[in-house]
């Protein structure tokens, strides 16, 4: 009887649901966490990981991605479809949908406000503006014509909104044009960064120095309450269009079907309320998760992995929730970032630094006597890959038969320095082949983290005879010492901005010395093939041009390549159809919780 | 000299006594089962203690035998514990061929070549990483047991030495503070208060961050904050003893009062001092580790302990537990021991404490 009563009562809810027309259940409340603050909710002004996150949900610009195609792949969401580009690939056009509202907000004096094309003008044109004071400008500045001279001007006065720019502009209500001075390749994935989303000029005015905390998007979200680094709680936006999930996952991805069975079908956002917290510390945040107080674990902490996580110790890629967290029911979604990390030799470094056989033999030798597996293991914990290829899984252009690593061997190290006459001193210590001593100025951060590395390398240098001062500077003083190349070796790290090749090709660009070219590597062999892959999209012609990128850099060793991390999201059993995204920082609005 | 004062006809039975009571004290404590099982385990860790001092045993501690974390190797992985065997890994991998930069590509590809037939010289044996050890390994692949052997070697030593001077500093205080009264007494009362007016955990925590880390500065520390307990209580024996006849004897002869203060009246108080130096070990071992478990303790280059345990709790969130049952069972069984004996002879030599 009972059975059968509950039975009747979901049917009647279920009839409810259809007929009170896709608002989400309100009592739905996902509990989620970040583990470090965010800066604040405008789109301009923010570039950390937490703030965007949470803006995902809140704006919606031009362009997105499919949630579930791997690797993301771009599609339109404000626009109506993906931008014409020109022949000469300097103008896009692109039509917006009609009947996008912004949420309510008292600016807009009750009434409803659609979404044009001049609020992306405007967007685009705040992020130049130097009263923004945006940490993004340099998406804007330097490529569309008319608007680096609006943003000179604007350092004396005012900027100028409404004065005509012929690279930004709203050809009527619903088409937006943008003309480029140069090719920019990149500027589809620019056009669907958080950033870049379209926002209403009367809310940015009246809300002025305080924008951080009145975020007005179109998104199925709206922020209820900011605690700024403690707490920010978002409701679902009832002016939000109707949205039906129908995803199409790659055929055998496993985590996509998935998805596609737990979401498809259902109305956009499915979630009532969203509760983020806070969490500095790792041991509390995980400590609530485990109780069940927190739906959604942002990322396993490091120093739990082990804990957590069964890990095959030979393959980092296979792994598995351990048996009592698995029979809980807990859910894990693990993918490798789209990121790597690298061990830059300045190329202007007057020992380590050049393109003669003796310079390479010794960055060669120095590649040589670095077991990077091991640090892998002891260090990383077993949750990162070796990477071998500048750019890395999940990105388009990436070559997974490609080999960029150097073989582990040290032997082999210190015969090879023989041969080009770097002999061992009296003191132990190797000469260069005119007898000069050889220090290698490493530069690291103070953290605890960096002095374990540090350990690592002075072994490695140790056992091939090498000279070296380790030199732990704060992370400003490291990113400066790395763009004036005043250094011998240092590690870096590069995360996506957007999912292409491109992103991470450039790295190496001379053009791009003293800023992202932190190897300060100037050769001519590389930038000529760069400039050949910048004329190109994707295509097989591109790849080979990667593929002998790769091979150049091989073999003038400007890097040692390092790994490629990967990301464990948690998740309750009642949590459905939450993945991680390779761009996206969270998937609340994609997701469902059962109460 | 000694011996002339032994010799003595006003001492004439003294010795006898004196043996007497010391041979009396030893056939008490053989009658405590407990005691001599205690004294044998005592015994056994001195003996490990003296051979790590001298790097007999323990010295390759710092040895990365084994893989991170190294499971003991009677411990049955579960099933629950390992992975199911791997699938063939899909696609994309396998199906294409490797592109890698050749050895004609390469511009020092032919003194690679050259080099890799001299590399024979610098070829070493390395022997490969264990995946398993007799009780586990730490987070470089450290042995337990050796670690723990080496920490517990450093425990006593520090324990030992600690109470060494610690029952000096006390001794000289209170012998000089008993037996000469007056204002020397009322000085160093004054600064016994001073002393005891801190919570001793405090005091030996401000001495510590003070001083640095170090097996030394650690042994200094504690002598510096521990010595309170031994000044009173040699301090009363003292003021008891002075006016005793055998002391007033010496004094007729012409004893100095360094001579009646370490000659006359310090043998006789050797059996509490003895009973005052095993609780003051004991009592240091464990505020040894507790110095060492808050980062005061020993430096990055050495092991106790306290400096094991301290390990601990990052480990304990992993399933890591061995490092730290390792040292429960090495310190529980030592400071177990120890105290146990103390009360052997406590009940052996100071028949009076127990009435």
């Amino acid at each position: 009887m009972r059975l059968r009563a509950l039975a009747l009562m979901a049917m009647l809810t279920a009839a409810c649901a259809t007929t009170a027309l896709a608002a989400p259940d309100p009592d739905k409340v996902l509990h989620s966490s970040f583990n470090a603050p965010e800066t604040g909710y405008d789109p301009a002004k923010t570039s950390d990981i937490y703030s965007h996150g949470v803006m995902e949900n809140i704006f919606e610009p031009l362009l997105t991605y499919d949630y579930v195609a791997r690797p993301a792949k771009l599609i339109p969401l404000v626009a109506k479809s993906m931008p014409e580009v020109s022949a000469d690939g300097l103008t896009y056009t692109i039509h917006l949908q009609k009947g996008i509202y912004f949420a309510d907000d008292p600016v807009f004096k009750g009434k409803k406000r659609e979404l044009t094309a001049a609020d992306q003008v405007y967007a685009l044109k705040r992020i130049a503006d130097p009263a923004t004071g945006s940490p993004s400008n340099y998406l804007v500045l330097g490529h569309f014509v008319g608007v680096d001279e609006l943003a000179e001007k604007a350092k004396n006065s005012k900027f100028d909104y409404d004065a005509p720019c012929e690279g930004i502009k709203a050809l009527d209500r619903y088409t937006l044009q943008l003309k480029l001075k140069q090719l920019y390749p990149a500027l589809p994935y620019v056009l669907a960064m958080p950033h870049t989303s379209p926002v209403a000029r009367e809310v940015m005015e009246a809300y002025g120095q305080n924008s951080l905390a009145h975020p007005v998007g179109t998104g199925p979200y709206i922020l209820k309450e900011w605690k700024p680094g403690v707490k920010t709680t978002l409701v679902y936006n009832p002016n939000f269009r109707h949205v039906v999930f129908d995803f199409h996952p790659t055929p055998g991805d496993k985590a996509g079907e998935q998805v596609a069975r737990e979401m498809n079908g259902k109305t956009m956002p499915q979630i009532g309320k969203i509760e983020v917290s806070i969490f500095t510390e790792e041991q509390p945040m995980w400590l609530a998760f485990k109780s069940g107080q927190l739906d959604e674990l942002y990322s396993i902490p490091q120093p739990l992995l082990r804990g957590v996580l069964n890990m095959d110790p030979k393959n980092p890629r296979r792994a598995a929730l351990k048996a009592e967290y698995r029979k809980a029911g807990l859910k894990i979604s693990r993918v490798l970032d789209p990121e790597m990390t690298y061990w830059d030799f300045n190329m202007q470094d007057p020992v380590l630094g050049g393109f003669s056989k003796e310079k390479i033999a010794l960055r060669r030798a120095i590649a040589m006597s670095f077991d990077t597996d091991q640090t892998i293991r002891d260090i990383r914990r077993n949750n990162a890959v070796r990477m071998e290829y500048t750019i890395p899984e999940g990105v388009v252009g990436h070559n997974p038969n490609f080999r960029y690593q150097y073989e582990y061997n040290r032997p082999l190290a210190n015969a090879l320095l023989d041969q080009f006459g770097y002999k061992i001193g009296p003191d132990g210590y190797r000469t260069t082949p005119d007898g000069k001593p050889i220090s290698i100025d490493f530069l690291g951060d103070a953290s605890a983290v960096g002095r374990q590395w540090n350990e690592y390398w002075q072994e490695a240098l140790d056992s091939i005879h090498i000279r070296v001062t380790f030199r732990p500077v704060t992370f400003n003083d490291l990113l400066k010492a790395m763009r004036s190349c005043t250094y011998g070796m240092v590690g870096a790290a590069w995360i996506a901005d957007y999912p292409d090749g491109e992103n991470f090709v450039m790295l190496n660009y001379s053009k791009n010395i003293g800023a992202e070219n932190t190897a300060c590597y100037n050769s001519p062999r590389y930038d000529k093939l760069y400039l050949e892959s910048q004329k190109l999209q994707d295509s097989p012609e591109r790849n080979h041009l990667y593929d002998e990128m790769n091979k150049v850099m091989m073999e003038e060793t400007p890097w040692l390549p390092g790994e490629t991390r990967f990301r464990n999201r948690m998740m309750q059993p009642r949590v459905l159809g939450d993945e991680v995204h390779p761009i996206f920082q969270v998937s609340w609005r994609f997701m469902d919780i059962q109460k | 000299m000694t011996s002339t004062v032994q010799a003595a006809p006003a001492m004439n039975s003294t010795p006898e006594v004196h043996r007497g009571f010391w041979a009396l004290g030893w056939r008490r404590l053989k009658r405590d089962k407990i005691a001599m099982v205690s004294l044998m385990v005592v015994g056994a860790f001195l003996a490990i203690a003296i051979a790590g001092w001298f790097n007999i045993i323990g010295d390759g501690w710092r040895k990365e035998v084994a893989v991170p974390y190294a499971p003991p190797s009677w411990l049955a992985q579960s099933a629950d514990e390992t992975l199911p065997p791997a699938e063939e890994e899909a696609g994309a991998r396998s199906d294409a061929p490797i592109v890698t930069m050749t050895e004609a590509e390469d511009p020092i590809g032919k003194e690679l070549a050259i080099a890799r037939q001299n590399m024979g010289k610098y070829a070493s044996v390395e022997t490969p990483l264990r995946e398993s050890l007799p009780f586990g390994g730490d987070l470089r692949g450290r042995d337990v047991i050796v670690k723990t052997i080496k920490g517990t070697s450093t425990s006593v030593f520090v324990g030992i030495f600690g109470a060494l001077f610690t029952l000096l500093l006390g001794t000289v205080l209170g012998a000089i503070s008993g037996y000469f009264g007056g204002k020397v007494d009322d000085f160093l009362n004054w600064f016994y208060s001073v002393f005891t007016s801190v919570p001793d955990m405090l005091l030996l925590l401000s001495f510590a961050a003070v001083a640095g880390r170090g097996i030394k500065t650690i042994i200094i520390v504690m002598a510096l904050t521990s010595w309170t307990g031994t000044y009173r209580l040699v301090r009363a024996e003292y003021l008891k003893l002075k006016n005793r006849e055998f002391v007033q004897a010496a004094s007729a002869i012409g004893a100095s009062d360094t001579r009646r203060i370490f000659v006359h009246i310090l043998p006789n108080i050797s059996h509490l001092l003895l009973v005052q130096f095993s609780l003051l070990t004991v009592a240091l071992i464990k505020y040894e580790a507790i110095l060492s478990f808050l980062g005061f303790g020993v430096g990055v280059t050495q092991v106790s302990l306290g400096s094991m345990l301290a390990e601990a709790p990052a480990e304990l969130v992993q399933g890591v537990w061995w490092q730290m049952v390792a040292v429960t069972i090495a310190m529980s069984l030592l400071v177990t021991a120890f105290s146990l004996l103390v009360d052997g002879l406590r009940d052996a030599f100071d028949p009076k404490a127990n009435k």
